[in-house]
């Protein structure tokens, strides 16, 4: 490593800018750079990297009309020293901290040079001062974007109304219920879905059923389980999947079914067994607990940063916002609520996934249900609401009624909303399927 | 699993998906654990009699075979009365609204369709609230108020203090304003009614189909 590399900047400044290089490499980009008219200067020590791929770029551009950045063993074999490994998708963050790094620089350099000047004479110094700072003002409000023009870019429109035709509007992770899949086309990248519901009504268990339709479709998940233990967390995930009787698996009862429902049918030892070897050794994706113990604390959206850049999950759930900690330490506690949805929806906007989270209705709303048991939580049960929803896409509440559950969508930036998704709902065999009216009206009639 | 309150009807009773994951199932007791609807009427009543009370029945019966939904979002009233106890008049309303909770389970929100009160107790826990109200007793009070289906049972026999009867009236005056279906049973006359409720309540109440019960009691015995 350069002496340059290790100046007052100190080494998170390199490791954003080798992040960034690795970034353009990997995603065989440079748009961000062409975005922000970033230049060699944000990246001292790695100026012969930065200036090879944008040469290569531009060259490639004028030969084949089409720019590219160089492959990556290319690079490796010109910049052998130069660390490469893969990069999460926030390419927004890290550009928010490459050119703060870059403000940081030449504020040292005006503050060295404006302290020169005054030993000579502070009266110049002031002026050089001024003028500098009030140049770099204007330089670090220069990240702010130029937004996109609705006329100028029609195609991308175009572009994107054809592929949600291709793909029948479904453009996210599938929620497991087709009825609300055509409501909220999936979990889209950019969702911050916030589940209120009563204490014991099960939202934890309706979060992870959730995030185990996404693994089933493939999507790797990473899940904050602010009570549960990973043991506990992992018997639900059997129960969900296939029917295991979760009182059962808790209770060391080696009888894990129930013989009468064809759907749960009389569970084994055995087939617990069998069941667990073909998980193992299966295609699931990963699907990662972390507990407060892995964490050496509460989870919060700084640790799901780096957790994200070093799993690359597809999908997160969050259980719940009361046992998250706010990385900017708000006073009150609607404060910190309000920090804490904010920056969840900024880290699905920098990584494009998904995060469900899980919130808990007033007590209030809890004593409510019992003289009135249909009564679904509301927006203004949750505590901190307005915060949290004003940063949420999507809002659902959620009630379970004896062995029925209701979901009804009471907030929903792309759609709408107002809708009620009634299911059949059992925690201990995980039985979680749509009411189908139809089938109803055949036995019944 | 509770005895299904489909059995006597449902096509997949004692096959296979009879169990309490049947989505009928879960509708219907979702459905009546809302509608409050003791646990002895919750089950199909025998329909036909003879004696005094054969028209009664046969008009009812006539009622819970037609279009029920229509009957009751018509905003249909009935006024189930006789002074002799235990013939019939409560297990009656209760069939009506056990039909029409079959016949909205196919179409159900999971809101409470059907509402039963028993005033005596719907009037202790009123005045219960006047001394000690509660937060969630508006909201039982709204379902009260707008239920497509409620029987208020037993009504005239108490004669409630005045605030009471103040809160009896907004609800009824509701129901009534809204064109909402209630049936009424009780074991008072007329001018007992209007005794011990007032003009103002009765004068909504006697807007229903008023049908009177004159047989015998059933109670005690083992088949009618």
């Amino acid at each position: 490593m350069s002496e340059e590399q290790n100046n007052n900047s100190g080494l998170g400044a390199s490791i954003i800018q080798v992040q960034f290089i690795n970034w353009m490499l990997n995603n065989n980009s440079i748009q961000p750079v062409i975005d922000h008219q970033i230049d060699e200067s944000y990246f001292p020590g790695y100026e012969k990297e930065f200036n090879y791929i944008i040469k290569y770029w531009n060259e490639s551009k004028i030969r084949d009309g089409k720019g590219v950045v160089p492959d990556k063993v290319k690079f490796a074999y010109d910049f052998p020293d130069f660390p490469m490994f893969e990069t999460g998708d926030a390419i927004n963050t890290m550009f928010s901290e490459l050119h703060e790094q870059r403000c940081y620089s030449l504020f040292v350099e005006h503050l060295q040079k404006s302290a020169e000047k005054s030993k000579e004479n502070s009266f110049d110094a002031i002026q050089y001062a001024k003028e500098q700072f009030d140049k770099l003002y204007k330089f670090a409000k220069s990240d702010i974007g130029n937004g996109k023009c609705l006329i100028r870019g029609a195609n991308e429109r175009l572009e994107d109304y054809l592929k949600r035709i291709e793909i029948h509007g479904l453009l996210g992770i599938r929620t497991g219920d087709e009825n609300m899949d055509k409501a909220l086309h999936g979990w889209l990248p950019e969702d911050f879905v916030v589940i209120i519901a009563r204490t014991n009504e099960g939202k934890s268990w309706l979060l992870l059923f959730y995030l185990i339709q996404a693994c089933l479709q493939g999507k790797k998940v990473g899940m904050y389980s602010g009570e549960m233990s990973h043991l506990m967390m992992g018997f639900r995930f059997d129960t969900l999947y296939k029917h295991f009787g979760n009182s059962q698996l808790v209770g060391g009862d080696p009888m894990l079914g129930d013989s009468s429902v064809p759907e749960v049918g009389a569970k084994t030892l055995k087939e617990y067994q069998q069941y667990i070897d073909a998980l193992v050794s299966g295609d699931l994706p990963e699907f990662r607990i972390f507990t407060q113990k892995d964490l050496m604390g509460r989870m919060s959206v700084n640790k799901m940063r780096i957790l994200q850049d070093r799993h690359d999950f597809d999908i997160w759930g969050l259980d719940q916002l009361s046992l998250m900690d706010d990385d900017r330490k708000g006073r009150e506690e609607r404060i910190r609520y309000g920090n804490i949805s904010q920056d969840c929806f900024t880290f699905t906007e920098d990584y494009q996934r998904p995060v469900l989270a899980v919130h808990q209705a007033l007590r209030k709303a809890s004593e409510a249900k019992k003289k009135d048991p249909n009564a679904a939580p509301t927006l203004e049960d949750a505590f901190g609401a307005d915060a949290i929803m004003q940063n949420a896409t999507r809002g659902l509440s959620f009630t379970q009624i004896e062995n029925g559950a209701k979901c009804s969508i009471i907030k929903n930036r792309y759609g709408q909303k107002g809708m009620d998704f009634l299911y059949v709902w059992n925690i201990n065999y995980g039985v979680f399927r749509p009411l189908q009216p139809t089938s109803i009206k055949d036995n019944l009639f | 699993m509770e005895n299904c309150w489909a059995e006597k009807y449902c096509k997949r009773y004692n096959k296979p998906g009879c169990n309490q994951f049947c989505e009928g199932y879960v509708v219907l007791e979702i459905l009546y654990k809302f509608s409050n609807i003791p646990k002895k009427y919750q089950y199909p009543a025998i329909l036909t009699t003879t004696g005094p009370d054969e028209k009664v029945y046969k008009e009812i019966a006539q009622i819970i075979s037609g279009d029920i939904i229509s009957w009751v979002n018509s905003g249909n009233s009935l006024l189930l009365w006789g002074e002799r106890k235990g013939n019939g008049k409560t297990t009656m309303a209760c069939a009506i609204a056990n039909k029409f909770i079959r016949e909205m389970a196919s179409r159900t929100t999971l809101e409470p369709v059907v509402h039963f009160i028993k005033t005596a107790k719907f009037f202790e826990e009123m005045r219960q609230q006047f001394n000690n109200p509660t937060p969630e007793w508006p909201e039982r009070l709204k379902m009260i108020e707008t239920v497509p289906l409620l029987i208020i049972d037993d009504i005239g026999a108490e004669r409630p203090s005045d605030w009471v009867r103040e809160r009896l009236l907004t609800i009824i005056d509701e129901r009534y304003s809204n064109n909402l279906s209630t049936i009424y049973t009780s074991n008072c006359n007329k001018q007992q009614m209007m005794e011990n409720l007032h003009e103002r309540v009765y004068d909504r109440i006697k807007d229903a189909r008023a049908l009177e019960f004159k047989g015998p009691s059933w109670r005690g015995l083992s088949n009618v």
